[in-house]
């Protein structure tokens, strides 16, 4: 367990990554096996059972991350369920993610350890780039509510740009930077919030952020729609003094792990407890460098549920191994596979 | 014991708990008040009460009131 617990920062090479995770995800493999029958049933319908001899970290079986939402995945009694982490999707059903209490602060934790690597090891004065309603209470069970909670453990003087209704708060975003600006802070937000409430603030008012750490996360779909790039979001906050930009890429089904943007580039990189592997969704087998595919997330966080080796309904591609400002694969998110069903902000950090 | 004794009404007021619950036997998210927001609420309360820092990752270990004397010793406070 304590090497998973060190392990929430971007070290390792490629070979030692397969060599470190290897052992760990089939022990895990064996573990859900002999502790959740779903997914048992699962593997066994797919031809596979647990083995000893897997040679690559490609070979271990993955569940398919939409069967979280009609299966109940469980590694644990019910009686230890400390605590269930809910993936609302737009239309479709909810996944439901059953964490012990171990599991809670494991994930917590190793959250920690991979944002130190952006943040440091000191909660900053933080800016929400939403609304206070959204963390209000009983407001908690919606996927930004628990996101933005959970990212407020690593911050302090928290402070919401939007006000209960929803409108900007200019006040208080003034207050916060007359107090705070001076030193590092965090910005926090949704990427498509970030981008249509606090980025027109900052160009109108002419607001300095210099020195703001930027980690934003939800994807680029609304983004996207609205034809604007990864590139250009940089670019424009960017223009506003806000230089330290870090997208994360996460699911609420390995709830815990989140794939970092690099300091200076856009693509994202694997803490050392997880991997990434792009399929092609053709043969399933691993895409080269390069070839975009299906991202398989894999993690060594999940031991209260079977979500250590989980095929997206994401595309992406890996742009390089062991080449890039961190070691390892770095890679980034193209989209939703187009046949995948709207799952609506479904990312979470979530809460222990 | 001082430490402790400031540390139970940083609880009851953090928290808003009611009279006759002893912040001694809750734990994080075992009781309504104690939820991810009144986390945030008790942490700021502590480090102002206490004048300390308080970090991420002992943040995450304050789930009970024994835990939370522990993290405070930790970074110094006095009672």
């Amino acid at each position: 367990m304590t090497t998973t617990l060190r392990g929430g920062r971007f070290t390792l090479s490629q070979p030692e990554r397969e060599a470190k995770l290897l052992p760990e995800l089939a022990e895990l493999t064996a573990h859900h096996y002999a502790s959740c029958a779903p997914y048992a049933r699962i593997l066994a319908a797919m031809d596979e059972s647990p083995r000893r001899d897997y040679a690559h970290c490609r070979d271990l079986p993955w569940l398919p991350v939409r069967l979280f939402k009609h299966h109940t995945f469980k590694s644990v009694p019910d009686a230890e369920v400390f605590t269930t982490v809910t993936s609302s999707g737009t239309t479709g059903d909810a996944s439901r993610i059953y964490l012990d209490r171990a599991a809670a602060s494991m994930q917590q934790r190793a959250l920690s350890e991979t944002l130190r690597t952006v943040i440091g090891s000191h909660r900053l004065p933080m800016l929400i780039a939403d609304s206070s309603a959204t963390v209000a209470r009983g407001g908690t069970h919606s996927t930004r509510g628990a996101a933005i909670l959970g990212m407020m453990m690593y911050g302090k003087n928290h402070t919401f740009l939007l006000d209960a209704d929803d409108q900007v708060d200019l006040p208080a975003v003034r207050a916060f930077l007359a107090a705070h600006g001076e030193r590092p802070f965090l910005v926090f937000g949704f990427t498509y919030l970030i981008w249509s409430r606090l980025h027109p603030v900052l160009v109108q008012e002419g607001l300095d952020l210099s020195q703001g750490v930027l980690v934003h996360t939800g994807g680029w779909k609304k983004l996207a729609d609205r034809a604007v790039s990864a590139q250009e979001f940089r670019r424009g906050l960017e223009l506003c003094g806000l230089r330290r930009v870090h997208d994360f890429y996460g699911m609420a089904e390995q709830i815990g792990t989140v794939f970092l943007q690099g300091p200076d580039t856009h693509d994202l990189y694997c803490p050392d407890f997880a991997d990434v592997i792009i399929r092609d969704p053709q043969t399933w087998r691993e895409a080269p460098v390069g070839t975009p595919g299906v991202i398989e997330v894999l993690s060594t966080l999940p031991r209260s549920y079977p979500g250590h080796v989980l095929l997206t309904e994401d595309l992406g591609v890996v742009h390089g191994i062991d080449d890039g400002e961190w070691p390892g694969k770095r890679f980034s998110v193209l989209g939703r596979l187009p046949r995948a069903e709207a799952r609506g902000c479904s990312d979470a950090v979530g809460t222990p | 014991m001082v430490l402790e004794e400031r540390l139970r009404g940083v609880f009851v007021q953090a928290l808003e708990l009611e009279d006759g619950v002893d912040p001694g036997v809750i734990r994080y998210r075992n009781h309504p008040r104690w939820d991810s927001l009144g986390h945030m609420t008790l942490i700021v309360a502590m480090e102002s009460e206490f004048d300390v820092e308080i970090g991420p990752e002992q943040l995450i270990e304050i789930d009970c009131f024994d835990a939370a004397v522990k993290v405070l010793r930790d970074v110094g406070a006095h009672g």
